[in-house]
């Protein structure tokens, strides 16, 4: 049997285990165990313990834990309110004002935390009541934030690009630096749809059909039209912000700013490793919650830790049993005969780059970031790099498609973060307001495939090419 | 007889899990604790670490294996649910359990070689081939005593399963196997309505909402 044949197998095992709704993490686990045994053989199984034990023996991984725990020491702060205030202050007085300002204090929270759904509940949290109290429509407010969220897994720190910097062997500073440029990019893209999408809604509003507000109870389908026969709801006016409220809306948020700052001058300066850094910023974040705001109650920061730990153990097993399958792939040559196979075919290599991403939207329809990335980097790289592309470059595109599947359905994670946010909104809305953004993110990666100088520039400079 | 049903019933397994996580937070404030000792002593002092990174690692260790057996409790091991979702409850039930099933036959054989890897480091002792010498003896001993606590909550999921198919079950109360979701959307949903009450309280483990 062919060695790609033996990995295909072993690919399909591990699809039907997913389908039984058995645990990724187990089914990942049952995986190896039948791979070992059919293609190793019994003698290799006595080392399976230790299989798993060495692929968590990596002080890269501390990073997970430790930047997850930041992001939920900050997910019940005041943060994100004084995030999106400052935002709103500066922003009020565009059209779409409000969802712009959800757009870009998603952006800077993500430079607090790893995660793309906390993200999307931090700051809708405060941004969704905000607009449903202005009349902003349900798409254009549950669309902006849920897709704001996705940032989360691009701006540094990430806990995806932690994940492809381990099991493609680069540094995960020079992917942290990589994710800036195009996460503010992709905010500014965000912003340009919200400011279309806004025009658009407002010539349908005079044309007739109005679109369904937060506010108004979503009965179905059918109710977005039926409230065409309301009376129009009033204008909203936005509220004057004098400059000196503008600059103090800006100094409440200068902790944040200054902490991430902190955190990226110790990890880039040479200081700390990025699990280093995470510490610091653990540390730092404790003494801006505990002191410069309301203070840290002992239960409220037990709670916060076995959150962290829940996540963490979710993330880590499925990368402990995924990284004993990549052993086992890589002792049967798969993902070296892939990249052979494919290089033979002599096709574009761009057409190879679009198929790769193709494959893992569809995975990324069904499948958890973290799992796709630790799954199929082991298998890509050496064909990634075998077809001449930039190890980081590549890093920050799968981040970009892993972003769509956050609000696709299935289980487009984010969408049901907005679902629980505001329940009054079917999820059709949401689900209508966050397409969009998917094909945003479409052309976002096909912008830095043209030009990939736009990722690749800032680790460049930062480690000197 | 009560005390012989309530440790056939393995209940107790489910306050082993939530000990695992308490000890799973004090490992991640003792982590962060080392790492940034590390940093400092390095920085200010000039001290190269020792003995620091290793330990993190193994505190990282403690928490994803012996956490697991928390995760598991609260649901945090993320699953497609997709087709199990649309069984009618009882077949779901039945479907719930296989894959129980299947998943602590999987956690026993991680233990079993696991256990195997930890003899060898005890009966040998073994120690790290770094210049902190930790000994292997105690490392080792964290994967099957990870796998160890979750099998015991496994088992306690798939007895507490078992007992709702014969209608065992006092009324109203549903069998955690049911009630799998996402870990990070359940975790949000309850920082959503926590942050409404300023009075949050910590979840007691049988009061989990599930959405």
């Amino acid at each position: 049997m062919s060695s790609l044949t033996q990995g295909a197998l072993i690919g399909v095992l591990g699809m039907v285990l997913f389908l039984t709704g058995m645990p990724i993490a187990f089914a990942l686990a049952l995986t190896a165990i039948v791979s070992i045994l059919l293609f190793l053989g019994p003698s290799q199984f006595d080392l399976f313990g230790k299989f798993v034990f060495d692929s968590l023996n990596d002080f890269g991984l501390l990073a997970i834990p430790l930047f997850v725990l930041m992001g939920n020491l900050f997910g019940g702060s005041v943060a994100s309110r004084h995030l999106f205030e400052a935002g709103e202050a500066w922003l009020a007085k565009v059209k779409g004002g409000l969802a712009m300002s959800s757009v870009v204090a998603s952006s800077i929270f993500a430079a607090l935390t790893g995660s793309s759904p906390a993200t999307a509940a931090a700051i809708g949290r405060v941004a969704v009541p905000e607009m449903q109290q202005r009349g902003y429509s349900a798409r254009i407010a549950t669309g902006a934030v849920a897709a704001g969220g996705t940032l989360g897994i691009l701006i540094p720190p990430s806990v995806t690009l932690i994940l492809y910097g381990i099991a493609s062997e680069q540094s995960i500073g020079q992917l942290f630096a990589g994710g800036i440029v195009p996460g503010v990019i992709i905010t500014v893209l965000f912003c340009v749809w919200i400011y279309i999408a806004s025009v658009l809604e407002r010539r349908r509003a005079r044309t007739g059909a109005v679109p369904a507000t937060l506010a108004s109870r979503g009965d179905g389908p059918g109710a977005a039209t039926s409230t065409a026969s309301r009376p129009p709801r009033p204008e909203y006016t936005a509220p004057e912000y004098t400059w000196g409220q503008r600059f103090t809306s800006l100094v409440k948020v200068l902790p944040f700013v200054a902490l991430i700052v902190a955190v990226l001058t110790v990890l880039y300066a040479g200081i700390a490793t990025p699990s280093e850094a995470a510490a610091v910023g653990v540390v730092l974040v404790l003494l801006l919650v505990a002191v410069a705001y309301r203070g840290l109650r002992g239960r409220d920061f037990l709670k916060v830790l076995l959150e962290t730990t829940n996540q963490s153990t979710m993330i880590l097993m499925i990368t402990a049993f995924s990284a004993v399958i990549a052993t086992v792939l890589s002792f049967l040559r798969v993902p070296q005969d892939l990249a052979l196979l494919v290089t033979e075919l002599e096709v574009n290599k761009w057409v190879v780059m679009i198929a790769i991403n193709l494959v893992l939207l569809v995975m990324g329809l069904f499948l958890p970031p973290v799992s796709i990335i630790v799954m199929t980097t082991p298998v890509l790289f050496p064909l990634i790099v075998g077809l001449g592309f930039d190890p980081i470059w590549f890093g920050i595109i799968m981040t970009i498609n892993m972003e769509m599947g956050l609000i696709t359905p299935p289980v487009g994670l984010n969408l049901y973060v907005l679902k629980g946010i505001a329940p009054q909104v079917p999820l059709k809305e949401i689900l209508v307001g966050s397409m969009p953004y998917v094909a945003v993110l479409g052309v976002a990666i096909a912008l830095f495939s043209v030009f990939p100088g736009l990722v690749t520039w800032l680790p460049e400079l930062l480690y000197g090419g | 007889m009560t005390a012989l049903r309530y440790a056939l019933s393995f209940r107790w397994a489910n306050h082993l899990s939530q000990l695992t996580g308490y000890l799973s937070a004090v490992a991640l404030v003792v982590a962060t604790g080392v790492t940034l000792q590390a940093v400092l002593s390095r920085y200010f002092l000039g001290r190269p670490t020792v003995w620091q990174t290793e330990m993190s690692i193994y505190l990282l260790m403690f928490v994803t294996f012996v956490g697991a057996a928390y995760g598991l409790r609260h649901h945090a091991h993320v699953g497609v649910d997709l087709v199990v979702e649309r069984l009618p409850e009882r077949r779901q039930l039945v479907a719930r359990i296989a894959t129980a099933v299947a998943a602590l036959v999987v956690v026993l054989v991680v233990l079993w070689t696991s256990a195997q890897t930890w003899w060898e480091a005890v009966e040998g002792g073994f120690r790290s081939p770094t210049a902190w010498r930790a000994p292997l003896s105690v490392v080792y001993a964290i994967l099957p005593l990870g796998m160890l606590c979750v099998a015991l909550q496994y088992v306690a999921f798939i007895v507490e399963g078992v007992q709702a198919l014969l209608g065992r079950l006092p009324e109203g109360r549903r069998p955690t196997l049911l009630a799998i979701s996402s870990p990070e959307l359940a975790a949000i949903q309850e920082s959503l309505t926590d942050a409404d009450d300023e009075g949050s309280r910590l979840d007691e483990p049988g009061g989990r909402r599930t959405t």
